[in-house]
């Protein structure tokens, strides 16, 4: 009994020593993630890496938070366009400074483009987003010979000039073609400005022609930009450990010393840990992936949860395949017209496809698994970008409808046989699985010999499958890059998108319009086409988009100036520098 | 014993190629494809897998996939982990000592509390004690670990504010922050380095942080520890050389800490080897529940990732240490036990 007294007494002393809440100087944030991939931003295209880069590095524009469509001068003070929309003009800021204390000029920013050119990394966003514009080529550097073949050390050099020599504060952007996207791409975190001299001295491309081809294609996580970094951001990195990235703030920063002094990171894996947490003030913004966790927290003293009308940038759709692979393929069945499977042609019917539009319930996913906070979406783009027209009309649950339109399909062949076939889902997403399942319960009911298997698979089994184009019909969806719709429709519908791999989608009608839409600048004429192909979703049913839940954010009482940018990489939606606590 | 021991190294190289290739064999039941796809957490990072693929040679056949990565480890280099974004070797050197941290303090009261209850456990045979250390057992071997560790964590955190989550809280981890701090990280085990650098107050918040998990992992590990050393013990008491001790008239205490104790301490040895071993392999499940950046963590979390130089650098870190510890067992025994020798 003495000795259980003694442990008492040890633990009550021990604990009652316990420090107070997180200090008001301090920001800490417990995110869920695993921590950054990298923070090169050539290579990081993940949110944790993202979350980080764009508080220490900055673009030469950026958004005007909260607006995702709005952009403000950050690095650059102004632009200007040439006649033939090619060359954006840059006047850079004077007097920036890094955080190892060298001077911004234009020699920075062509090195940080022409870095990013030069390395190409399949996994990073440059290439993706900006090697078509700058280059006329989306290939990356996964096989150098190939990148070389196509690239020449003349088009990335010319891509990026100092008309005022390297240490002038002008810069051109040479692209191949208008691109009326431009300014929201370069917002990204993967244009972020480098400190040239840091990175040369400490071992990283040297900017020249002569080595240029030794690094197409590197492995960047291995070299000195990975864990290091010298920007001109609010915010300056301190170290990065198992334990936490610490940040502290920039005093020389050039729109004024940040509020907050220092910031934490904390990569915490378990909800439950990171809930107690910000409970106990040991933190100011935790991330909280399932709505279902709110419930621990509401209610809690010292915890605000910002909900309501906050749109994500992210869309979940259910893809049709067109071109179904069908050998070895247990997902369709027979791969006939048979009553026991589909044929790989199974969903260039329109008439499958409406109907199967029309079997979905809206409003039921909004209500149980969004729990009344989420909206219909009427074209496959976030709510709020340019050109989302929220008066495009929408299918909706119409049995009715949906059995005139499968009696029509395959000249009256589809409802007399039947079908069968399985969609997959990656296992884990509620939402998903339920938009599946409300599918199949409603087909299975509207005629009996109609049959659909739903099964859910592990993320890189499910990745697999449907990149082998083996999977007729599955859920899944795309987080915004950048905040315009080509993100979007392009990556859903464009026949040389994203997920034309997986769906070999082809529509002429629409890709004219997605075409006539990539060529022009003026927001107006853009937004009117986007509501047309809206309109021609809506008819053609290429895809199906699924509703959309509000967003929410998990804060203390403490912090003051929480805004939420769902544009902004971090996934607590705003920056380090525009908060502050009390 | 010195030749024992030499043997007994020689067979590192045979674990290392044996574990290593049964490794690498293992993953290319996975397609190149899903383990390129393991790392894509998102729809846009899963845009280029077929380059990812091809970048990192996943197609190439496995052989080919072991020379490279037997080329890496020739050079002194265990290859790239994707999971803590830095080299193998870089990680193991870093994760490794908060383990250690953590099993050394665990160590203790598990194999402390375990012998003290298993030996008053069979000394009291069928006695109150027994009971109660059965029902103690039983309770340790049958709880889940995650269910004790959010139970503590919620009354010792969540209700009374004591023991928070972590290896130090967000204000010292500011304060040895970077090369200006003046902290030197002389070993990795933070109650140790924050002694070196006279930073008790350090000292002192790492202690309060490793409270929770250790008693995790005494409530889990101490109770096989416990069954074992009181079934040990039981059977040792009834062997005729106690009995003959009894008869001389030793006094009790004697007879059973000395003769007997003594004697039943040898399984008990064995298993705390393995339970060490699995400690300095980093405990998973309390390394994740308490947010400690430990081995366990980072090699679960590497397993779900697919990261395969993580996971063949964990593995021969591992394979390393079981022959190690075993080695370290078997002389162990000797010591306890005069009879044993490996002439």
């Amino acid at each position: 009994m003495n000795k259980l007294l003694t442990l008492f007494t040890a633990l009550v002393i021990l604990g009652g020593l316990a420090l107070a809440q997180a200090p008001a100087d301090t920001f800490v944030y417990q995110s869920f993630s695993a921590g950054p991939v990298s923070l090169d931003p050539v290579r990081a295209y993940d949110s944790a890496s993202g979350g980080i880069l764009e508080n220490i590095y900055e673009t030469l524009y950026t958004f005007n938070d909260p607006a995702i469509d709005e952009f403000v001068p950050a690095l650059a003070t102004s632009y200007s366009v040439s006649e033939d929309g090619t060359t954006w003009t840059f006047q850079l800021r004077d007097g920036v400074q890094f955080h190892s204390g060298n001077t911004m000029s234009c020699k920075d920013v062509e090195y940080s483009l022409q870095y990013g050119l030069v390395v190409a990394h399949p996994e990073g966003a440059v290439s993706y987003l900006m090697g078509g514009q700058f280059l006329g080529t989306l290939a990356d550097g996964s096989d150098p010979e190939g990148y070389q073949a196509e690239v020449s050390w003349e088009m990335i050099d010319g891509a990026v000039e100092c008309p005022d020599g390297p240490d002038g504060l002008v810069v051109d952007l040479n692209i191949t073609a208008p691109d009326p996207a431009l300014l929201a791409i370069l917002a990204y975190t993967a244009f972020s400005v480098i400190d040239s001299q840091f990175a040369i001295e400490n071992g990283q491309w040297d900017g020249t022609e002569a080595t240029w081809t030794d690094w197409i294609g590197r492995n960047v996580t291995e070299e000195f930009l990975q864990r290091n970094a010298s920007g001109t951001g609010p915010y300056q990195l301190v170290e990065w450990t198992e334990e936490a990235l610490v940040a502290k703030r920039f005093d020389d920063y050039w729109g004024g010393a940040a509020p907050i002094e220092n910031v934490v990171v904390q990569y915490v894996n378990e909800q439950s840990t990171r809930t107690l947490a910000i409970q106990q003030g040991d933190a100011d913004a935790i991330d909280v992936p399932e709505r279902a966790s709110l419930v621990q927290l509401r209610g809690s003293p010292g915890v605000v949860i910002f909900e309501g009308d906050l749109p994500d940038t992210s869309i979940d759709n259910v893809f049709f395949n067109y071109a179904i692979d069908t050998s070895n393929n247990e997902d369709v069945g027979s791969g006939q017209l048979d009553g026991n499977g589909i044929p790989g042609d199974f969903f260039t019917d329109v008439n499958v496809r409406r109907g199967f539009a029309h079997l979905f319930d809206h409003q039921l996913i909004i209500d149980e698994i969004y729990e009344g906070n989420g909206y219909v979406v009427t074209m496959p783009m976030p709510a709020a970008f340019l050109g989302y027209n929220p008066d495009v009309p929408v299918r909706t649950l119409d049995l009715e409808a949906a059995e005139q339109y499968f009696r029509a399909a395959f000249g009256g062949e589809l409802w007399e046989k039947g079908f069968e076939f399985t969609a997959l889902h990656n296992a884990g997403n509620t939402r998903r699985q339920t938009a599946l399942e409300v599918i199949k319960s409603n087909l299975e009911f509207l005629n009996p010999k109609f049959r659909m298997n739903v099964r859910g698979l592990p993320w890189s089994d499910f990745l697999a499958r449907t990149g082998e184009r083996k999977t007729p019909m599955f859920a899944l969806g795309w987080g915004a890059d950048y905040a315009d719709p080509k993100n979007f429709i392009n990556t859903f519908l464009d026949n040389d998108g994203f997920y034309s791999g997986r769906t070999s989608v082809d529509f002429p009608e629409i890709q004219a319009l997605i075409d006539q839409a990539d060529s022009i600048v003026d927001p107006a004429e853009r937004a009117f086409l986007y509501k047309e192909i809206g309109i021609l979703v809506y008819d053609l049913v290429p895809i199906l988009p699924l509703p959309e839940q509000a967003n929410y954010l998990v804060v203390s009482d403490r912090l003051e100036g929480v805004y939420y940018n769902p544009i902004r990489s971090s996934d607590i939606n705003f920056l380090w520098k525009d908060i502050s606590k009390n | 014993m010195f030749v024992f021991i030499i043997r007994r190294l020689s067979f590192l190289p045979l674990v290392f190629f044996g574990v290593t290739i049964f490794i690498v064999l293992l993953m290319q039941v996975l397609s190149p494809y899903q383990r390129a796809a393991a790392f894509a957490q998102t729809e846009m990072q899963a845009r280029n897998l077929d380059a990812i693929i091809e970048q990192y040679g996943l197609d190439d056949p496995w052989y080919q996939q072991y020379g490279r990565w037997l080329n890496q480890v020739r050079q002194g280099n265990l290859g790239y982990s994707r999971t803590s974004s830095e080299p193998v070797l870089t990680t193991l050197r870093r994760r490794f000592p908060p383990t250690l941290e953590l099993a050394l303090f665990a160590i203790l009261p598990v194999i402390g509390v375990g012998i003290w209850l298993g030996t008053a456990a069979a000394l009291n045979r069928d006695k109150l004690i027994d009971q109660f250390t059965r029902v103690l057992s039983i309770l340790g071997w049958s709880l889940p670990t995650f269910v004790l560790g959010i139970w503590l964590l919620v009354i010792f955190y969540g209700a009374l504010g004591w023991f928070e989550p972590g290896r130090i809280n967000a204000q010292n981890i500011i304060s040895i922050a970077g090369e200006g701090s003046g902290f030197e990280r002389y070993t990795g085990l933070m109650t140790l380095d924050a002694l070196l650098n006279g930073r008790f107050d350090i000292f002192w918040d790492a202690l309060r942080h490793l409270v929770l998990p250790v008693i995790t992992l005494a409530v889990v590990s101490s109770a096989q520890i416990m069954r074992v050393m009181r079934s040990a013990l039981l059977e040792i008491l009834s062997q005729d050389y106690v009995r003959t001790a009894r008869a001389k008239g030793l006094q009790e205490s004697v007879v059973n800490h000395k003769h007997a104790r003594r004697n039943a301490l040898i399984p008990v040895i064995t298993l705390s080897g393995f339970v060490l071993i699995g400690l300095v392999n980093g405990v998973v499940i309390t390394e994740t529940i308490f947010n400690y950046p430990g081995l366990g963590q980072w090699a679960a979390q590497a397993a779900i990732n697919l990261d395969y130089a993580a996971i063949l650098g964990f593995a021969v870190f591992t394979a390393i240490l079981v022959v190690l510890a075993n080695l370290l067992v078997d002389v162990l025994y000797a010591v306890v036990d005069p009879r044993i020798r490996y002439d």
